[in-house]
């Protein structure tokens, strides 16, 4: 090979490819992530040209879908002046949704093995790459769900792959003449073994980063876990180079493919002569422009709604004050406890309730993070047991392992089946029994914790949530879980504050801290008095049921056996309340009311049910404000709702943490979704009646392929339609313009999110709602009145004539969708 | 009285085929409802032939206008072997058509799933019913086309297109042999009705029962997912998870119940038995050492049902068909429970093989030997003639006794563990010689001539070697020659490569799309 090397560009190529790859968590502990993770230090539009360039397709929905939403007045013609940005008028956009809808689909960067597949009608290698890919992946990351693991799990990734690949006959029977001789030839070192493949593969005019990031982009679900692990290690200080070893792998079946078919001289031209196709920019801007458009009156009309309210809080003693997750499930049960619960206040706050800590369940020897995964939990915890539980419940796991071993081995099975086989007749005629949503059977422990770490935790946590003064006699701590059978997503419908896990340790772990004397003291010398009758309980809300379990009420004083019971009376009340508001959603409509809780709760375990629950679908706002400002509002279950009270802020502390932490996993939640709706095949897992799970970790579509990211179709579609309605995340903050602004600057990194559109900001002020845009404020109209006039530091841009597209659109026929009911 | 039968047999395919069609023209939610119902009284009907056959004994009704020699004739029967299938296949359909109501709800192609399902179920039951082979290979050729729809059931997607083809073209293959097996009986017997069939082969007429055998073996192994034409079904995995729990256990056993009902004629085959019995050690061998290494749930379970299938494969060509026909209950059920419940697999119980020591193996060979023995005598004095057939499957569940109690053995749970593994070990062991005996009673009537011993010790050394290599398991990575073999297994040994590269010459690749 003559070829120019590149190899000395490669490393900084290498880096900047490697990180626009979003993490997957793996399915025991999914959370949401925003799968744009590492592109948004771009504008929005900037990602979407680079992601159509690279993989195909932009993250916006099709031209066609804003065309409906506009032809059903989803979209109407003030969103369209909100949306325009200066350089655009609604008449420009109208006409560039027209192009738009005109083009056709976009072909991006090829690899060698898509090539060949253009070229060859009967050759199929872009698929089998990455079902190699997949398996020799799937087989060193494998979680326990294998019997005969790979002799080289413990080696580094590529390290694994080449000895492996060394005897893998299989791309020769398929046709890769000289396959294994070829991987013998690769460096031992998976970035010598880039540059090989990169100057091997000579990929012509094409950026390397470019290059590199669409190799990866072809086993994009691989390359998600493995930047999880890399994303673990490199938090707690440990350098991983997993991914780029993955990254050498994917170019290693190129170069091999190339050194295969490179003889033909049509196929080489091609291949060096190819060039990244240009993106029609003029109409991406236009699409991410109706995407604005799309969010804009829902917007508005939460921003009026909310400034109708009051911000300030009531100062009398609540009756009992229950804090709850920011998650939008939350919302509804807050809203229905309140109602039945008279002067009751609840308050919202990152399900972790301010605990972060790193827990070890059981007789387990390894812990896990229960936190948001922004964080690296700096406390351990345990289960406290004794001996004699612990030895029985280690027994237990023993005699099912030999159990699963006589089932699942080449020499018992064939006996299994014969002797126990007609058992499952039985079982497959019997339902299914509830086994709880909780996983902790005591109150976890700190296990050697020193006190100042705990009374810290305590404080921050009261002061993170505004909660210092005006304490109630009962406390609820609640956190969430939700309840399937047979879901390999389940972890993902619970909470992710607690990283993907039930929240019940870490609310067990705030209301056991609160209640000790000793930090309470401890506490008091910060400055926050806990009076002496305020009595913590920790509760876990089953998201699916909307029971709320209660534990250790045998603990509770006497005193409080009256609070107690009205708590929980409330609870049933609104669990009720919120089962009947849930139901017609979850298909239900036509269930009798007396039987809608059966209906609800059968659901639960139920080993055909793909939609247990619609978790946080639909989610389109965040709101950190007293509560008093959401109270009378019914938000539908679609706003992460934070309590913050600013007059207790003074140094923006607090406010600096919401943007830092729930206001960017809320991001994630959101974008997570909206990924997962625009394009369901590439951001979501796909169909779940073809999932197929590997490697104890993820899922497969059907047979093979790669492992995929995101949501399956049946969390964010109900059959007939998505549930989902793709909105970026529109953050209302109950603080002066100004302030948050000055926060902004010291974060530059969630300042971008802002500032290149991947989620909204508005300010909430008195009577009066700000959005922010490009480092102005804009005050939002108030409905009926004049456009919005300019405060702050920039000026706004005259409204675009909207006499030239008048002819076009009937006004009358566009009215604002109503989001919000009272 | 025979009017009643006609009628019963007739309802049973009957009530499912005619769902499917109306669920054909209905909504997703009647559809649903038909089918279920369609299947829930096949399985009522099925108990109640069931009662009619202990009342008043096998039963086989015909319709035959123009004379029962005639090429145009039916033929149904009611004896053990088809109650017993009618029951299970009509309870599974059931179970997986109620499955589906929840599973596909929102599915654009719910609707015709079901009407497909509910035609697949029919075909099937048809299948096990037929007492003509014309009757019997026409529901045959029904079954593997309604299935081959459910394969297609996202035909927008290239993986189902082409294992729905692979499928296609063994399926074509085994239709084959089976259309030239009856077209040779034919010639010899001048009959399709089973029944005269079986009449002159025990009146002594051989005659080209040894063709006839080889090509019903072929055709079993081919329709069982034997090795080396196995590959068909881990590709299966591109849909729905209940059409994967139905076919695991309701269809792709059919090989061994052609040879069980065939085998009076497969008795009489002496080489086509041998060619069964190795096929089937072989297949059972291969499929239980791939699904060992296998990551993903569904690729795994599909080994084990070849795996499984191998072993049904052997105990008919072994000529327990008794066994065999247990065999595939137990299998059916406990796969279609498999299936259904296989997103369950996250946080499950790990699976990887730990190390077993030399004393917990001694302790479990010699304890499984103990045991064996016992229940064997016991066997013996309950049903003197079960075990006659049963030696060298008694050998097999040695073996897996040993492995159970070595594995509680070195669990780590301590004595408990320990006693419990035995415990549980007891169970097993008189658990299956209760269905020895129970299988020997019910179909003690379908029986061969004793295997040539060479034959038996060559399956039982294929089980101690297979015993042995479990045992080695957590062993082989350590050696050169481990990490290889690992490497080939993984792989299948790569036949499922090898006929997918096949296929691809035989359709483009712009075809599928």
């Amino acid at each position: 090979m003559t070829s120019p090397s590149k190899f000395t560009d490669s490393p900084a190529a290498i880096a900047a490819a490697l990180s626009r790859i979003p993490p997957l968590w793996p399915l025991k502990h999914f959370v949401a992530v925003n799968p744009f993770v590492g592109l948004v230090d771009r504008p929005f539009a900037d990602a979407a040209e680079l992601l159509q360039r690279i993989t195909g397709a932009a993250p916006l929905m099709s031209a066609a879908d804003y065309r409906q939403a506009f032809d059903k007045g989803r979209i109407s013609l003030a969103d369209l002046e909100e949306a325009v940005d200066g350089e655009w008028t609604p008449a420009e956009l109208l006409k560039a949704l027209d192009e738009a809808e005109k083009q056709s689909s976009f072909t991006p960067l090829a690899t060698v093995a898509d090539l060949l597949d253009s070229e060859r009608p009967r050759a199929h290698w872009s698929a089998f790459v990455v079902d190699e890919i997949s398996k020799w992946c799937a087989v060193t990351f494998d979680e326990n769900q294998t019997t005969w693991n790979s002799p080289w799990k413990s080696a580094g990734l590529f390290e694994a792959w080449r000895a492996a690949a060394m005897h893998d006959r299989n791309p020769e029977v398929f046709g890769v003449d000289g396959f294994r001789a070829f991987v013998a030839t690769l460096p031992a070192d998976a970035e010598a073994a880039i540059g090989h493949c990169h100057d091997l593969l000579n990929p012509g005019t094409i950026e390397p980063t470019d290059f590199f990031h669409r190799q990866l982009i072809t086993i994009a679900g691989w390359a998600g876990y493995v930047q999880y692990i890399v994303r673990e290690d490199s938090m707690r200080g440990v350098a991983n180079h997993a991914l780029q070893e993955l990254l050498a792998i994917r170019l290693a079946y190129d170069a091999a493919l190339y050194q295969a078919f490179g003889h033909d001289k049509v196929f080489r031209t091609d291949w060096q002569g190819q060039t990244a196709a240009a993106v029609n920019t003029r109409s991406l801007t236009a699409l991410t422009r109706w995407q604005f458009a799309y969010e804009a009156g829902y917007q508005r009309d939460l921003a009026s709604a909310l400034t109708q309210q009051p911000a300030k809080s009531s100062t009398s003693r609540p009756s009992a004050q229950a804090i709850f997750c920011i998650d939008v499930r939350s919302e509804v049960l807050r809203r229905h406890l309140e109602k039945a619960l008279p002067d009751s206040q609840t308050i919202g706050f990152a399900g972790f309730f301010g605990f972060p800590v790193s827990h070890r369940p059981g007789v387990s020897s390894v812990h896990a993070s229960r936190c948001p995964v922004l964080l690296v939990p700096p406390v351990e915890t345990c289960e406290p047991m004794k001996p004699e539980a612990a030895a029985a419940l280690r027994a237990e796991r023993a005699s099912a392992g030999a159990w699963k071993a006589f089932q699942n081995s080449a020499t018992s099975c064939f006996s299994f089946v014969e002797a126990v086989g007609l058992v499952f007749g039985a079982v497959l005629g019997r339902k299914g029994k509830s086994k709880g949503v909780s996983c902790s059977r005591v109150t976890p422990d700190f296990a050697d914790g020193p006190l100042e770490t705990r009374v810290a935790l305590a404080a921050g946590a009261l002061r993170n949530m505004s909660l210092v003064k005006n304490f109630a006699r009962l406390v609820l701590v609640c956190g969430h879980g939700s309840q399937s059978a047979n879901n390999p997503y389940a972890s993902g419908l619970d909470c992710g504050a607690c990283g993907g896990h039930a929240g019940d340790v870490n609310a067990r772990l705030a209301a056991a801290t609160l209640n000790d004397p000793v930090v309470r003291a401890g506490l008091a010398g910060q400055g926050i008095v806990l009076p002496a009758d305020t009595v913590f309980i920790a509760g876990l809300h089953n998201t699916t049921t909307d029971d709320v379990e209660l534990f250790e009420l045998e603990k509770l004083p006497a005193t409080h056996r009256t609070d107690l019971a009205k708590l929980h009376e409330a609870l049933v009340q609104a669990g009720r309340a919120t089962r009947c508001e849930r139901a017609p959603v979850l298909g239900l409509e036509d269930v009798p009311a007396d039987r809608v809780d059966a209906a609800v709760r059968a659901r639960t375990v139920d080993i055909a049910q793909v939609r247990p629950e619609w978790g946080l679908a639909n989610n389109a706002a965040f709101v950190a404000a007293p509560r008093s400002r959401t109270a009378a509002l019914k938000l539908d279950g679609r706003v992460f709702l934070h309590d913050y009270d600013a007059s207790a802020d003074p140094e923006d502390q607090v406010l600096n943490l919401i943007l830092c932490a729930p206001v960017v996993v809320g991001s994630w939640i959101n974008l997570q979704y909206y990924a997962s709706r625009i394009d369901p095949q590439r951001y979501g897992s796909g169909n779940k009646v073809l999932h197929n799970v590997v490697g104890g970790l993820g899922v497969l579509e059907g047979n093979g392929g790669d492992l995929k990211v995101g949501l399956p179709l049946q969390s964010i579609h109900d059959g007939a339609n998505f549930v989902h309605e793709p909105r970026r995340l529109a953050v209302y903050l109950e603080a002066e313009p100004k302030r948050i602004l000055a926060v902004l600057d010291k974060n530059p990194e969630v300042r971008q999110l802002f500032d290149h559109e991947w989620l909204h900001l508005f300010s909430l002020q008195d009577d009066e709602c700000f959005r922010y845009r490009n480092g102005r404020w804009m005050r939002v109209p108030k409905p009926a009145l004049a456009p919005a006039e300019t405060m702050g530091r920039g000026r706004h841009k005259a409204s675009a004539p909207v006499e030239s597209v008048e002819e076009l659109i009937d006004e009358s026929s566009r009215l604002p969708e109503p989001v919000l009911t009272r | 009285m025979s009017l009643f039968i006609s009628l019963l047999l007739l309802a049973v395919p009957g009530l499912p085929i005619f769902a499917g069609f109306w669920a054909r023209f209905s909504s997703p939610e009647t559809a649903g409802r038909l089918t279920v119902r369609a299947a829930v009284g096949s399985a009522l009907l099925a108990a109640v032939a069931g009662v009619t056959l202990l009342l008043q004994g096998s039963q086989v009704v015909r319709w035959a206008p123009w004379g029962a020699d005639a090429a145009l004739a039916a033929a149904l029967r009611l004896d053990a072997v088809s109650a017993t299938m009618i029951l299970l296949i009509s309870f599974l359909g059931a179970v997986v058509l109620r499955f589906s109501q929840r599973y596909l709800a929102g599915d654009p192609l719910q609707a015709r799933f079901f009407s497909w399902m509910s035609f697949t179920l029919g075909a099937v039951l048809l299948v096990v019913l037929s007492s003509h082979l014309l009757l019997l290979l026409a529901a045959w050729i029904a079954t593997s086309l309604c299935l081959h729809r459910l394969l297609l059931h996202y035909p927008d997607r290239a993986g189902a297109v082409f294992a729905a083809r692979k499928k296609f073209v063994v399926s074509r293959l085994g239709d084959f042999c089976l259309l030239t097996a009856a077209w040779v009986l034919h010639a010899h017997y001048h009959t399709f009705d089973l029944d005269q069939i079986f009449a002159a082969v025990a009146g002594g007429n051989t005659a080209g029962l040894g063709v006839v055998g080889l090509l019903l073996a072929v055709c079993a192994m081919l329709k069982s997912a034997q090795f080396p034409f196995h590959s068909w079904l881990p590709d299966t995995m591109e849909t729905p998870t209940p059409v994967s729990a139905f076919m695991h256990a309701g269809i792709i056993n059919a090989g061994g119940f052609l040879i069980v009902r065939l085998s009076p004629i497969l008795a009489a085959a002496p080489l086509a038995s041998q060619v069964l019995a190795i096929g089937g050690a072989l297949t059972a061998a291969f499929g239980a050492m791939v699904m060992l290494a296998q990551p993903s749930v569904k690729r795994a379970l599909a080994y084990s049902t070849i795996a499984q299938m191998g072993f049904m494969i052997l105990q008919c060509g072994l000529g327990a068909y008794g066994l065999a026909l247990l065999h595939i209950v137990a299998h059916s059920l406990y796969k279609a429970h498999a299936f259904l419940t296989a997103g369950s697999t996250i946080g499950a119980v790990p699976r990887v093989a730990l190390p077993l020591r030399l004393p917990a193996l001694t302790v479990g060979v010699l304890s499984g030997g103990l045991l064996v023995t016992f229940g064997a005598t016991v066997l013996q004095w309950v049903a003197p003639g079960a075990i006659a057939y049963s030696g060298v499957f008694t050998v097999i569940l040695l073996f897996a006794i040993a492995y159970l109690i070595a594995r509680a053995w070195s669990a780590g749970g301590g004595v408990r563990v320990m006693i419990q593994g035995w415990a549980v070990a007891t169970a097993v062991t008189v658990l299956s010689f209760a269905l020895h005996a129970v299988s020997s009673v019910l179909f003690g009537h379908l029986s061969a001539n004793p295997p040539p011993r060479a034959l038996l010790i060559g399956v039982g050394a294929v089980f101690a070697g297979l015993f042995l290599f479990q045992s080695l398991l957590w062993r082989t990575n350590r050696h050169a020659m481990g990490r290889r073999l690992y490497v080939h297994v993984l792989n299948g040994f790569y036949l499922g490569t090898f006929f997918n590269r096949l296929l691809n010459q035989l359709w483009p690749r712009h075809a599928v799309n």
